[in-house]
């Protein structure tokens, strides 16, 4: 979801572990994509910005790294084209005020850049942005044609993802035991970068990313992660990048095996699949987010057959839910005959169900029953 | 009404006012006009206000131009009291003189719909029509009915050729002429049933004409029923027209497709082109999902037939048809050569389509008329032992019609069955089931005189016989529609039959009730079989109407005997209209009946009566023709006698002004809306804008300037022009022309047909030139219709029409409208029904203009109400204005003004109040020609505008964005940002002619730049 976060300014002190370097980089080539226009304009030549287009046109399964990466065509954004010209504005203005804050040495959020570029256009009632929306696009644009990160240009998102386990990181010089933080958890943030999260100590066996933040809830209550000694993390619906990251690190600096329950729906199965081989949007930086090797648990609606799930707690697909696992189907990603047989399967059957649907047969069935058995026979959907 | 009565009372403070409309109200016709005000168009007080300005201000527009006068035409709307208003339209025409009033104001009852509404038949009036090309006496009622929906009092079938036999005014001569109006309405008056010597009857309503013979002046003329006494002379037909002298038949003309669904008969013989016809028609659909079988849809009037491919594929391949598919497809006259098959007892029994209609057919007929009856599977005929030489003609003729026969001796009596698989039920639909039922077949009536005296002679031989003490043939019928059809039967062969009736005991309870019809003296020896050597007992016929009826053509006088008042029952009484000729046949036995004549418009009359009636105030009228001497005369409507009274006159000495200035004071609201006097004279300045309009409303004063001081041309009358008359129009000119010769009759009736044409369409169609008008057959009068659509023809003379030429049509467009654009499209004339008109369209847009206005006009005047039922409306609706670049929901909703001009000599409109076009294809495509063509013109000029305002839409988008692009990237840069921005607006303002085409190379790129993918990711 793009973040619509009550986000301020979080007015760091100077991260001395920042690369200067990269720093320097990045402007450099904010600088130079301003001069390429620049000396369009003054040749009176139409100016363009080349940006790698980010669509299910322009990217591929990558089957050795088993991620989705970014393929090598680009679109010309150029200012002589009513259709694109406030767009180029905008990329422009996006792109003066990264460099500003990356002189300033600041770390803002992404909602802070859109006040800050948000202003009246003189002489009309329009505005250089009109929402969060306009603009956040606009910076994934700027990192994916600069081939920077988001963070590289100082910009953060909203936090979302939570993490309990017997798990100790250093974050920001601050030492946190996630065994230790009560009904909440540990909130991930949303740079997880080395330079600002060292892991200290873990001695879990497995990660266990639970889509929903009520069942990670009921989870923790439980002491889940205590009796099988693992990791229980969510990431609230669609994991922010940094929950992505932190999995991301946790499985290739800790070893751990990744784990996923969702809910048995297309939008389940898409979040477990962005997890592991990454986004369409983000495709330029999937090998820092995806995790191949993650596993899914469930829910599968082959589940219910297999528990003995009560039929009336199955939802009906409805018209969107048809139409995205078909779309499903034809991703490269989703090719593994297990996953076909899945979608057929939920579509056969015409249900789907939420994870909160195996409360049905008792509350602590998914911690007591589900799982362990699942984890212990190794049931895992590739 | 009695409020608005005591309202004046008290402004008055006497009774003056109310005493003068007492007087005025006291009589019906007042009670009519209230009832019938929505045909005359005054159907509410808004609407009356605008009718009587719109009378007045045509008139004057008019008698203008008539006299190739600039008008000068000035309204004022004062209002005197509470919706009471003096309306006054003054014209600088010739001025009239006081003979002329009677007929400019006075035409209102005689000829109007007024007067002829109030005549009427009642229902069960038998009447002679031919409709559909098939000649049937049924009541006026039921025939009227099968026209009119629920609730309607008047319908126009100009368009459906239905013909009824009326004589001419100047031979008095029977032929058959169209009828342009039905009309039914509640019974007001009494009704009288009239009945002659020769026991000929007919119900009326008191006020109906008759025709009688007026000894003074030695003429046939029309008197009211209820002013005809017992002894007066009453018009009847001597000689009714034949209609056609058909010779075959077709039998599938007798057939209904749902009597023959699943029956098992087949036309056989079926060529390729009908097959390929009938599937071009038909639809194929599937009614299943899983698209199995496909069938065939038929449809025809709404209802649809489906018929399953596979069916149908055997059918082609056989080259045959089901019957009742063949009968819903309406292909009889396609599969004339066929033979009609059925399998009896696994024999195949054929029979042909056509049916040679020869004596010994129509004596079979007659017979069957007289002695058959009809039963699912037979018919059968009973005669008495002594009638036995029928039998063999019967069996005879039947076998010659494929049917098999039995005879069954009984013991008084011969019953004789015929089989065959479509005789009976021919034969009921022709002759009736029944005995009280039986009745004449159709085409009997249509058939020659010599065929239909074998009918008639056959008839008589089975149930008549010849008198010989009484020097008659006589005919006994219980069937009353037999007897009635054999009256007209006689009168189509020149005879003046009589009717009696006969009551008698009858055999078991039911009293038995029969008709006879009588033939006399000499007239026995029309027929081929009974003979009679005395001529009609004299005392027979009185001798003076007998010696009258030899005078006269084609009609014949006889005796009223009887007049009878009826006060009850008939709710509703019935008439029909025939234009030129004002009568028809009607009653038992056939009694001449008048009508009243047809007119386009009613007039300033109707003006001159409601003023009288809603105030009780006399019209003033103020004329002069230019000699010094100004008239001035109230006038009213005596309505008792239909004729205006000009109370009083006075004369002054003028100035020199010639012209008519009219006064009315009526009832009436003012309002200033969409149909508004504001309107119609902006509308009437736009279509005339060589007149000058001056309108002083209660709410100022307002003048529509002339723009041009050219009047258009003026009109002509011609004659019809060939392209677009029908058969039957052709049919009935060929039998009333006076010329001898086809080739003649084509180069005297039409204009534009030279002898050249003449003789190409003759020889085109294989008829002989110099062939008798009315010799030809119905195949041949086809065969001519087909012929003149391939001999080409003159476009027909414009300067009979009046068109307003592109100059005034655009000049009238921008004086009052001031647009930025307009157009305008005049097409060439154009036929229909062989009257010429032609169509100009104008197309205004923007300026002054802020929504879509259609001014429609027919002849130069607006047409306001009725919009949905008009042509032109119509044809704007079913333009795609989308393809124009205009946005349209139905009719345009831009800021367009669409201006549309019928001229004609005759332009057919929908009813009587002249509001809108009727509906004829040809005017339809003519208008939606002229619109295609004036939207082109607009769209070209839109596109233009269009094209401009997005270049400068684009460089404002452009310029829009520079500031902050150039700030950003002098941040970016550390350039100098006014550079920048310079340099790029710059850019902006010298690339802009060429931004068009960047654009459409690169749209397709960009479109995916930012992410598709709806993942749901921060």
């Amino acid at each position: 979801m793009p973040n619509k976060g009550r986000g301020r300014v979080m007015a760091e002190k100077k991260a001395e572990t920042r690369s200067e370097g990269i720093d320097k980089l990045v402007t450099r080539r904010l600088e130079e994509m301003g001069k390429n226009v620049v000396s369009q304009i003054d040749a009176q030549r139409n100016p363009d910005i080349i940006l790698p287009i980010r669509a299910l046109s322009n990217i591929f399964f990558d089957e050795h790294h088993k991620i989705i990466k970014l393929g090598n065509k680009v679109s010309h954004r150029t200012y002589l084209n009513v259709a694109h010209t406030r767009k180029f504005m905008q990329t422009c203005l996006v792109a003066a005020e990264c460099k500003k804050i990356i002189e300033q040495n600041v770390t803002t959020s992404i909602r802070d850049l859109y006040y800050a570029v948000k202003r009246t256009i003189p002489g009309t009632e329009e505005n250089t942005v009109e929402e969060q929306a306009e603009s956040d696009p606009i910076i994934e644009d700027i990192e994916a044609a600069l081939n920077t990160l988001r963070e590289q240009l100082h910009l953060v998102a909203d936090r979302k993802g939570y993490v309990a386990g017997p798990i100790t990181v250093v974050d920001a010089g601050d030492e946190i035991d996630a065994a230790r933080m009560g009904s909440s958890g540990w909130a991930i943030p949303s740079n997880v970068e080395s330079e600002i999260i060292k892991f200290k100590e873990c001695s879990a066996d497995y990660v266990l990313v639970i889509e929903k933040d009520a069942v990670w809830q009921r989870l923790n209550e439980d002491k889940f992660w205590k009796k099988n000694n693992c990791l229980i993390l969510t990431g609230k619906g669609q994991p922010a990048r940094g929950t992505r990251r932190l999995i991301n690190r946790l499985h290739r600096e800790l070893k751990l095996p990744v784990y996923v329950i969702a809910d048995a729906d297309v939008w389940g199965y898409y979040i477990y699949s962005v997890i592991k081989q990454g986004s369409i949007n983000l495709s330029f930086i999937s090998d820092r987010l995806g995790t191949p090797e993650a596993k899914f648990i469930g829910l599968t609606t082959q589940d219910v057959n297999k528990f003995n799930i009560p039929k009336n707690v199955t939802i009906k697909l409805n018209k969107g839910d048809i139409k995205r696992a078909q779309e499903l189907l034809n991703y490269v990603w989703f090719k593994p005959k297990e996953w076909h047989q899945e979608i057929n399967h939920m579509l056969q059957v015409g249900y789907k169900l939420e994870l909160e649907a195996l409360s049905a047969k008792g509350i602590r069935f998914i911690s007591q029953e589900y799982l362990p058995q699942k984890i212990g026979n190794k049931e895992f959907m590739p | 009404m009695a409020e608005v009565q005591q309202k004046e009372a008290q402004k008055n403070g006497e009774g003056e006012a109310v005493k003068k409309i007492a007087e005025a109200r006291e009589i019906s016709v007042s009670e009519f006009f209230e009832k019938n005000r929505h045909l005359l168009g005054y159907d509410n007080k808004i609407k009356a206000l605008l009718m009587i300005v719109k009378e007045a201000v045509d008139n004057s527009l008019d008698a203008c131009e008539e006299a190739r006068i600039i008008p000068d035409i000035y309204v004022k709307i004062e209002e005197l009291d509470k919706e009471k208003y003096k309306i006054t339209v003054r014209d600088n025409g010739p001025g009239i003189t006081k003979q002329q009033i009677p007929k400019i104001f006075g035409t209102l009852l005689y000829g109007s719909k007024f007067h002829r509404l109030r005549q009427s038949l009642t229902a069960d009036e038998p009447i002679m029509v031919l409709a559909g090309g098939k000649m049937r006496i049924l009541p006026i009622g039921e025939f009227v009915d099968s026209y009119l929906s629920a609730g309607q009092e008047e319908i126009d079938v100009s368009s459906l050729d239905i013909l009824v036999p009326a004589f001419d005014w100047k031979e008095y001569r029977y032929a058959f002429r169209k009828v342009s109006h039905l009309i039914r309405h509640r019974r007001g008056n009494e009704v009288l049933r009239i009945r002659t010597t020769s026991n000929r009857e007919i119900k009326v309503t008191g006020c109906h004409s008759l025709f009688t013979y007026d000894k003074g002046s030695k003429r046939v003329k029309e008197a009211e029923a209820r002013s005809l006494k017992v002894g007066d002379a009453l018009v009847i037909p001597k000689r009714l027209p034949s209609g056609g002298g058909i010779r075959e038949i077709n039998v599938l003309d007798y057939m209904e497709w749902r009597d023959f669904r699943k029956k098992g008969l087949y036309v056989h013989g079926i060529s390729k082109a009908v097959f390929d016809m009938l599937l071009s028609k038909a639809q194929r659909i599937h009614k299943k999902v899983d698209k199995s079988r496909a069938f065939f849809r038929f449809c025809r009037n709404g209802e649809t037939l489906d018929v399953s491919e596979d069916c149908l594929r055997f059918c082609v391949n056989g080259g045959y048809l089901p019957l009742y598919l063949v009968l819903f497809a309406g292909l009889g006259n396609h599969v004339k050569d066929c033979v009609i098959r059925t399998y009896c007892h696994g024999k195949i029994t054929g029979m042909q389509v056509i049916w040679e209609l020869t004596p010994s057919f129509m004596r079979f007929l007659g017979l069957f008329a007289a002695e058959g009856h009809v039963d699912v599977r037979q018919i059968g005929f009973t005669f008495g032992k002594h009638e036995d030489i029928y039998l063999e003609e019967i069996a005879r003729t039947a076998r010659t019609l494929g049917a098999n026969i039995t005879v069954e001796q009984r013991e008084s009596s011969i019953r004789l069955k015929v089989f065959g698989s479509l005789l009976p039920y021919l034969m009921g639909r022709w002759c009736g089931k029944g005995a009280k039922n039986k009745k004449a077949p159709e085409f009997v009536f249509r058939t020659s005189c010599e065929l239909r005296q074998h009918f008639l002679d056959a008839l008589h031989q089975g149930d008549g016989h010849l008198v010989k003490g009484r020097n008659c043939l006589m005919l006994n019928t219980i069937s009353r529609s037999l007897a009635n059809d054999v009256m007209y039967l006689w009168s189509m062969q020149g005879i003046i039959a009589s009717l009696q009736t006969r009551a008698g005991k009858g055999l078991g309870r039911n009293p038995y009730f029969g008709y006879v019809v009588c033939v006399y003296g000499d007239n026995i020896n029309r027929s081929h079989i009974f003979r009679t050597a005395k001529p009609i007992e004299p005392g027979r016929v009185q001798n003076h109407l007998a010696m009258l009826s030899a005078l006269w053509s084609d009609l014949a006088f006889a005796s009223i005997k009887e007049i009878e008042i009826i006060n009850s029952g008939h709710d509703y009484v019935y008439d029909i209209s025939v234009p030129g000729c004002e009568n028809f046949v009607g009653g038992t036995g056939g009694i001449a009946c008048h009508n009243s004549r047809g007119q386009q418009g009613l007039g300033i009359s109707v003006a001159v009566l409601y003023s009288q009636l809603t105030t009780g105030m006399p019209t003033e009228i103020v004329s002069s023709t230019g000699d010094r001497q100004v008239h001035k005369y109230t006038l009213k409507i005596e309505v008792k006698k239909n004729a205006p009274v000009i109370l009083s006159e006075e004369t002054a000495n003028g100035d020199g002004w010639h012209g008519v200035e009219v006064r009315f004071i009526s009832e009436g609201i003012y309002r200033e809306h969409k149909q508004s006097v504001l309107e119609y004279l902006k509308e009437t300045a736009i279509a005339n804008p060589y007149a000058n309009v001056t309108y002083e409303s209660p709410n100022g004063r307002v003048e529509f300037k002339r723009a041009s001081a050219t009047l258009p041309k003026e009109p002509k009358e011609i004659k019809p022009h060939l392209y677009g008359v029908e058969v039957g129009i052709l049919a009935r000119m060929l039998h009333d022309t006076k010329a001898r010769s086809v080739k003649a009759f084509f180069v005297t009736e039409f204009t534009r047909v030279g002898g050249k044409s003449a003789s190409d369409i003759c020889q085109k169609a294989g008829v002989d030139e110099r062939t008798g008008p009315r010799n030809l057959t119905d195949e041949q009068i086809v065969s001519l219709v087909k012929a003149v659509k391939e001999v080409k023809l003159s476009r027909p003379p414009t300067d009979v029409l009046s068109p307003l030429g592109d100059k005034l049509v655009q000049e009238g467009l921008k004086k009052e409208l001031n647009p930025d654009f307009v157009t305008s499209v005049s097409r060439p004339p154009a036929v229909y029904r062989g009257w010429p008109f032609q169509i100009e369209v104008g197309m205004a847009y923007g300026g002054s203009i802020n929504e879509p206005r259609i001014i429609r006009l027919a002849n130069r005047v607006p047409l306001l109400y009725q919009a949905g039922d008009c042509a032109i409306i119509k044809s704007i609706q079913e333009l795609d204005w989308k393809r124009y670049g205009i946005e349209a929901e139905n009719i345009p909703t831009e800021p367009i003004a669409i201006f549309v001009h019928i001229a004609s000599v005759w332009v057919p409109f929908t009813s009587e109040s002249k509001e809108a076009v009727a509906n004829y294809p040809i005017i339809i495509k003519e208008i939606k020609l002229a619109l295609q063509e004036a939207a082109r013109k607009l769209s070209l000029y839109l596109s233009g505008v269009r094209r401009a305002e997005l270049q400068a839409e684009r460089k404002s988008i452009f310029e829009r964005y520079a500031e902050e692009t150039g700030k950003s990237l002098a941040e970016l840069t550390k350039e100098s940002a006014d550079k920048i921005i310079g340099n790029l607006k710059k850019l902006v303002s010298s690339s802009v002619g060429m931004i068009e085409a960047i654009e459409e190379d690169e749209d397709q790129g960009e479109g995916e730049a930012s992410a598709t993918e709806n993942s749901g990711e921060e």
